[in-house]
């Protein structure tokens, strides 16, 4: 079901990383995709793997949801790793295999297949914590936070953050709707499965339309009711969630940066497989 | 005191289509009104008039004093007058519950600390505490409304208007939201205008206006609306069930009082099987 | 074609941590000729239930079937011949089992309210000659009594909700299915939008379709309505039989957190100081019941 994608579903529980601030997060999880593309050596993986499974432990949040945003693009993933382990050249390398159908397989290769597929999966995985643990409206105050001083360039970010918690907010309605409309759609013979590709776009069109009438609907019901409730830009406006630097949040900067010296020293010393 | 009060107003989304032709209406400070029609007949544009979303075309229209004609002051009317909408998805701005309710006061400058109290009280009023932390898209349509009454609270208006907010509601949401909101208006003394078509929920109204074709045609008690059979056809509305189980009755021969309400209409039946001593 | 089905089960969210059951063993039979009338409350199962019926969801466990269709789970690996006749089977099930869901109307699609209604005749029937399509279009608009001239060339966008809702319906009947279903019909009409919905409905049954499915929360409507009556809880069929049988039992009804009609109220409270009203629960007969009561009674003291 379209519901079971994980992509902005906040996961509800009092952990450390819960409370972390959202700005530090953000922050922290750039850090951390710095590091797993930055890794030349399965050493700096352990270290990085760790990185995310004592953030996985601490925040509460159960395995087989994060597992779930790794379904999602476990294909992604598996043809990162085909197309590497193929097509990968590098001077000086072994062959390992180059038989029949599967070629020009070497030892680079497959080590190169390998670290694109797990930097890939520490990706997804890194990014959903951070997701699954942060509200979408405190993940878009921190990037609104974040962002601010572009406001003094002019550039609208209160709107912008505004428009993306609204974003957040009508997926999984839209997602429902799209479901209900196929549905319906169906119950009157439409035929999704069959056909070329242009006509297979073409039987879209009853479930596109009217799903694009809905959600402007919604637009401007929703309009409607930031008015009614006396919004009016971003002009004297408060915030109740005071976004604020906390313990947990030295905690976890001193902790990243450990790993980002530890992932460093390991490229120096501990040689590049990669 | 009047809370409300609009003369002859006049409205059109164009200019070939009046929706409101000359209404006239008084809401009186804590009274609880329902105002019914047939789908189209201006419900919605009326209750849109008196929150401030728009501005009429003529007539007169003041809301707690403030001259709703100016378009200036259309803000200040929406701070004293809640609406919540029909389609409990679409009036939500915030994935979680609590950063939804306290979209309102953040909106309208409330200081940090005040926009906390707010926020307790509206969860407690509305009973919607215990899933202050949920994905709103988790919520029964009940809930969800609920969460609607709750974030209209925070904005502490004077007047609440339900524009057909039950609709899409199951009998269990539309008990739900209309027990706290009877509870708004006894205990917090909040003035309530609602749009409905449920008969049922007119019942224990203190007033019924009928809007028919862009205008008011009576004002009244349930029981005087109801018991208009010339105005219930005319205008397209039928009264409450136990009503029309008392008027079957009467046609029948057995005269039985009309009555709005089954245990009323139940007393009423086992007097008539009761032998006169 | 009757439907029949025996221990239906169904699962949401499979392999994840919000598994529920949906269905949880739904054995129900429902004859041709019926108005039958579905009640429970949210999240009972109803609505994954009739989604069964015309195939939107696939059995997962247990015994269905609608007419001469076998929807049953099967483990037999099927070819791909036998694949291919499911899917033509698949389609005449989706002809004959029409299906109206709730706010039929946010699924108007096309330019004109003609294309929208002729869009399941199109995909049913796809050898028809354009004559054929629009005599059997304009039926269904007229059937649901909407005037064919004045409204085939208007955007169904454009219409008034009421007009929406019936040029929906039209949409569905419009390929003659022998069952229609439909979810909550009456959700968001004002009272005279409702009556006529439900005059439209009994005319249906009466000419064109002949077994109606009806899901409701409204139990007014549904004592007054349904020739039978099946009430869905947790997943399962716990009751079945006419209002009559049904709302008899009062205490069982709110037990399945539903309400029970006036009449059913009225009826049993009377009944427990000793006055028997016979009757079903449709408005008219109870006061025609209570009537006679009132008369016997009278003669009797005479």
């Amino acid at each position: 079901m379209l519901k079971d994608v994980v992509f902005g579903q906040y996961y509800p529980a009092k952990s450390p990383v819960h409370r972390m601030d959202p700005r530090s997060k953000i922050v922290l999880l750039i850090l951390y995709i710095v590091m797993i593309f930055i890794v030349k050596n399965f050493w700096g993986f352990l270290l990085t793997g760790g990185l995310l499974l004592a953030t996985v432990f601490l925040s509460k949040v159960p395995l087989k949801s994060m597992l779930r945003s790794v379904k999602a693009i476990i294909f992604i993933i598996l043809f990162t790793f085909i197309i590497n382990i193929f097509f990968h050249k590098e001077d000086g390398a072994k062959i390992l295999w180059d038989v029949w159908l599967i070629r020009n397989v070497t030892d680079k290769s497959l080590y190169y297949a390998i670290f694109m597929a797990l930097r890939l999966l520490l990706l997804v995985l890194g990014s959903s914590i951070l997701t699954l643990t942060t509200t979408p409206v405190s993940l878009t105050d921190g990037i609104e936070s974040l962002l601010k001083p572009l406001s003094y360039i002019k550039f609208p970010v209160h709107e912008l953050a505004l428009i993306m918690s609204i974003a957040l907010r009508f997926i999984p309605t839209l997602m429902e709707e799209t479901e209900r409309i196929i549905a319906a759609q169906k119950a009157r013979g439409a035929d999704f499965e069959s056909g070329n590709l242009f006509k297979r776009a073409k039987a879209l069109l009853p479930v596109l339309i009217p799903l694009i009438t809905s959600a402007f609907r919604r637009a401007e019901e929703l309009g409607d009711a930031m008015d009614a409730r006396c919004y009016n830009g971003s002009k004297n406006r408060t915030k109740y969630k005071k976004l604020k630097f906390s313990l947990v949040d030295l905690f976890g900067t001193v902790l990243s940066l450990t790993v980002l010296a530890g992932v460093i020293l390991c490229n120096l010393y501990l040689g590049a497989t990669i | 005191m009047n809370v409300i009060e609009i003369k002859d107003l006049q409205f059109s989304y164009d200019e070939h289509q009046p929706v409101l032709k000359g209404l006239s209406l008084t809401v009186k400070e804590g009274e609880f009104l329902a105002v019914i029609g047939r789908n189209a007949s201006g419900k919605s544009t009326l209750a849109r008039l008196i929150n401030g979303l728009i501005s009429p075309l003529s007539g007169e229209i003041t809301v707690l004093n403030i001259d709703a004609r100016k378009k200036e002051n259309l803000y200040e009317i929406r701070k004293n007058v809640g609406i919540v909408f029909q389609n409990p998805d679409n009036q939500m701005v915030a994935s979680i519950v609590e950063d939804d309710v306290v979209f309102g006061p953040e909106n309208l400058g409330i200081p940090r600390e005040e926009i906390g109290e707010r926020l307790e009280f509206s969860l407690k009023e509305t009973g919607t505490a215990e899933f202050r932390e949920s994905m709103a898209s988790k919520l029964s349509g009940g809930q969800k409304q609920r969460v609607a009454i709750a974030g209209i609270l925070a904005i502490k208006p004077k007047i609440l208007i339900l524009d057909e907010s039950t609709s899409m509601l199951d009998p269990r949401g539309r008990e739900e939201v209309m027990s706290v909101v009877k509870k708004l208006n006894r205990k917090e003394k909040m003035t309530v205008i609602t749009i409905t078509h449920y008969m049922d929920e007119v019942v224990d109204c203190d007033r019924v206006a009928v809007l028919n074709d862009g205008v008011i045609v009576k004002t009244g008690t349930p029981k005087e609306i109801f018991s208009d059979e010339k105005l219930l056809e005319a205008t397209g509305m039928e009264p409450p069930v136990s009503m029309k189980i008392s008027l079957a009755l009467n046609k029948l021969g057995v005269n039985t009082p009309l009555t709005l309400d089954k245990q009323t209409l139940l007393n009423e039946l086992l007097k008539l099987t009761k032998k006169p001593e | 074609m009757d439907i029949f089905c025996k221990d239906l089960y169904y699962q949401y969210n499979k392999n994840t941590e919000f598994v529920s059951y949906a269905l949880n063993g739904v054995s129900l039979t429902i004859k041709e000729g019926e108005f039958f009338g579905i009640i429970g409350h949210t999240g009972s199962g109803k609505s994954t239930f009739i989604q069964h019926l015309n195939g939107l969801i696939p059995v997962e466990q247990g015994i269905l079937t609608v007419g001469d269709y076998d929807l049953s789970k099967t483990d037999v690996k099927k070819s791909k011949k036998e694949k291919k006749q499911l899917k033509d089977n698949l389609k005449n099930l989706r002809r004959s089992v029409g299906m109206v869901f709730q706010y039929p109307e946010y699924q108007l699609f096309a330019e004109t309210v003609f294309d929208d209604v002729s869009f399941g005749i199109k995909n049913f029937m796809p050898n028809l000659s354009p004559e054929e399509v629009r005599i059997l279009t304009k039926n269904a608009i007229e059937t649901v009594g909407l005037d064919y001239e004045k409204i085939k060339d208007k955007s169904p966008f454009e219409l008034s909700g009421g007009q929406k809702r019936r040029v929906a319906i039209a949409g569905v009947i419009a390929s003659r299915p022998s069952i229609l279903i439909l979810d909550e019909p009456c959700a968001g009409l004002d009272p005279t939008g409702k009556t006529a919905l439900w005059n439209l409905l009994h005319s249906l049954h009466e000419r064109v379709i002949k077994t109606i499915i009806v899901v409701s929360h409204d139990m007014n409507d549904v004592a007054s309505n349904c020739t039978s009556v099946a009430v869905f809880n947790r997943g399962k069929v716990i009751k079945t039989g006419t209002p009559k049988e049904l709302f008899s039992d009062s205490a069982f009804i709110s037990d399945c957190g539903l309400e029970v009609p006036v009449t059913a109220y009225l009826t049993e409270n009377l009944k427990n100081v000793g006055i028997k009203i016979d009757s079903d629960y449709t408005i008219n007969r109870f006061a025609e019941s209570f009537a006679n009561y009132l008369k016997n009674t009278e003669k009797a003291d005479l």
